[in-house]
């Protein structure tokens, strides 16, 4: 089931042979235990202070991506997710 | 005894006095002498093209209103002559310094290298520099200045341009090829021709204080942000001369202008920054919003528009003034050419072009900035705190602070004048940047090399043994098969010799004492820059080619 609030973006749906900078193939040797991690860093937070433990987590690690078009590539993504985009 | 530029009074003189002669047509009429206006009428004076320039006011700016001018403007004040006097009375400085709350998290240099004649920037109020031009421009020859003389119609065609003039005296019509509307941000000629200026309004107030104050502080740009003595706002501090300080305050939306204007208020702001015991006079104040605006074309056929009539930025850039002197530099030599026949009238398109894209680049530095500073929704101001929270120990996130991004020289990529390297460089200096600088010596004497170049098209050549002793640009070579020198823009040669090298005495050559001009251009024996009148690169090479050149210069005046 894909719930009701996760659209596929269409940009990667229609994307054969063009090959985008982002990896996302699985690179997270232990995903399990990333996924404790994170819920855990948002322990006890109120949903304001989720959003503010968010937005500082998105910086920390666009820097260490560092490179714009895999990081234009993420958020596309991630924006098409929340909003098909129309082609 | 120094000039109170703030008290002087511009002569009227009657039209009946002006001495026009009906029917006579001008090649250029300036409209506003502002610093753009002012800028633009002493360059096409000098560069031998008569000028009227038009100002509806008699008085030069009220208020400091724009204060800092970097180092390209006064690099192009220093080509028209104008510039160590206007060096000279401002404060420069470099280091801008960002706070979070009470503590210091970042500070920035805007020139860390030695080298330069000017510095990054130098703080002077607007009607310093408005003064300072006055002077200037009153010594020009070709140049006719006429205050309280509003235009207020400008009639133009295919044909030419008939420009209306309202006096106390009663109106009058000049007939010209050329308007150039340097009439500021709310430009009346704009409104004439029924033109807009578009862009995006920021829902920000700003209050602006300047005061008079003893303070022993390092002269730089402060910033704050949430600072412990205008909690949730951002603030900003800047020395002038005369022991006067800028300081403006982030108000809000919110804020009510006639209130937050009334001195008191003003004051109690003040003391609660400077501390109760400070003293201080209150000279100026007002409340401002701004927006990222500009018109969709520069050009309209007979009528340009330069500087704020043209485009509109926040003040944080310091990309208003800058930017509009910029223009001005961009457009006189085009107009010498075009009027006096040497180049083709879409020459002047290329102005349009060139400076469209300058105020792209200027106006997205300013709406991030605003955007940073004025977050337009929740989320932006919560990705905009986290950088602040963020900056102190993290060095990454220092760099994403944005206070304003401030003016440099627009590197004019893409320019159709410019032609595209054929050979490989590194650095900046590519084609349709600004000329950099570097110290030189001449007949052993130290000097600048940019006092060596602009005004002319100059072919810039660095020496090797293949060097003539006199480097002939134009004599040593034919122009290219089907290309009549009629065609081409006179081309004064220049060369520059390393310290050790054997053109080093030969008469007129710079000497490139530090090595840093080499450095600067990625120079070796035998590279040539062909730069443009305004200092910008047209053109380089590894080796000198005469047919190159002569096709890059024809390129530059649109013959190509």
């Amino acid at each position: 089931m894909t719930p009701a609030r996760c659209m596929q973006p269409r940009r990667a749906q229609s994307a054969t042979g063009d090959r985008m900078p982002l990896n996302i193939e699985p690179n997270i040797a232990s995903p399990d235990e990333f996924y404790e991690a994170l819920l855990a860093a948002h322990r006890d937070l109120t949903p304001d202070e989720s959003q503010r433990l968010n937005a500082r987590l998105v910086l920390l690690l666009a820097n260490h991506v560092g490179d714009l078009a895999v990081l234009r590539d993420a958020l596309d993504r991630a924006r098409g997710s929340v909003r098909n985009r129309m082609a | 005894m120094a000039v109170d530029y703030q008290q002087l009074v511009l002569p009227y003189v009657p039209p009946a006095r002006c001495g026009d002669v009906p029917g006579t047509r001008r090649p250029v009429i300036v409209v506003g002498a502002g610093p753009v206006g002012l800028t633009l009428a002493i360059d096409i004076a000098r560069y031998g093209t008569t000028v009227l320039l038009l100002d509806d006011d008699d008085r030069l700016s009220s208020g400091s209103r724009a204060i800092c001018f970097a180092k390209r403007t006064l690099e192009i004040w220093d080509r028209l002559g104008c510039g160590d006097g206007i060096a000279d009375k401002g404060v420069s400085w470099k280091v801008g310094k960002v706070h979070v709350g009470e503590r210091l998290v970042y500070s920035f240099d805007l020139l860390p290298e030695a080298g330069h004649r000017r510095p990054a920037f130098v703080n002077l109020q607007q009607y310093y520099v408005e003064g300072l031009l006055y002077d200037h421009a009153r010594m020009q020859p070709n140049l006719e200045m006429r205050f309280k003389h509003k235009v207020v119609a400008v009639d133009a065609s295919a044909a030419g341009a008939r420009v209306t003039v309202e006096t106390p005296d009663g109106r009058y019509d000049v007939l010209c090829d050329y308007v150039v509307a340097c009439d500021g941000s709310r430009s009346p000629v704009r409104d004439m021709l029924g033109l807009a200026s578009r862009g995006q309004t920021f829902r920000d107030r700003f209050l602006i204080a300047d005061i008079r104050m003893e303070a022993d502080l390092p002269i730089e740009r402060r910033f704050w942000f949430d600072p412990p003595f205008h909690p949730h706002g951002s603030a900003l501090m800047h020395r002038q001369p005369d022991n006067v300080w800028r300081i403006d305050f982030q108000l809000g939306w919110d804020a009510d202008p006639a209130a937050e204007r009334e001195p008191e208020r003003v004051k109690q702001r003040l003391r609660r920054m400077l501390g109760e015991d400070t003293q201080f006079d209150l000279i100026w104040c007002s409340v401002y919003t701004f927006s990222c605006v500009r018109m969709e074309h520069f050009r309209h056929g007979r009528v340009i528009f330069a500087g704020d009539a043209a485009h509109g930025v926040s003040p944080f850039g310091a990309r208003g003034a800058n930017s509009g002197v910029q223009d001005a530099d961009n457009l006189a030599w085009k107009l010498h050419y075009v009027v006096r026949g040497e180049a083709p009238d879409g020459l002047l398109d290329t102005y349009a072009s060139e400076r469209e894209q300058a105020a792209d680049e200027n106006i997205a530095h300013s709406s991030r900035s605003a955007d940073f500073l004025t977050p337009k929704s929740e989320i932006s101001r919560v990705f905009r705190d986290a950088v602040l929270c963020l900056a102190e120990a993290h060095p990454f996130a220092r760099r994403l602070v944005n206070s304003g991004r401030l003016s440099t020289a627009t590197t004019l990529v893409d320019s159709p004048l410019a032609t595209p390297d054929r050979d490989s460089f590194t650095g900046a200096m590519v084609p349709g940047a600004a000329a950099a600088d570097a110290p030189v010596t001449v007949d052993g004497k130290r000097d600048w090399f940019l006092r060596h170049v602009g005004g002319r098209f100059v072919a810039l050549r660095f020496a090797d043994r293949a060097t003539p002793r006199t480097a002939r640009v134009r004599d040593d070579s034919a122009p290219p098969p089907g290309q009549a020198f009629d065609t081409l823009p006179r081309i004064d040669p220049l060369l520059v010799a390393a310290p050790s090298s054997d053109s080093a005495h030969d008469k007129g050559a710079l000497i490139d004492i530090d090595g840093m001009l080499a450095a600067r251009y990625d120079a070796q024996p035998g590279t040539t820059y062909l730069l443009r009148p305004d200092q910008h690169v047209c053109a380089r090479w590894r080796h000198y080619d005469a047919g190159a050149l002569h096709a890059a210069a024809a390129r530059a005046i649109c013959n190509g």
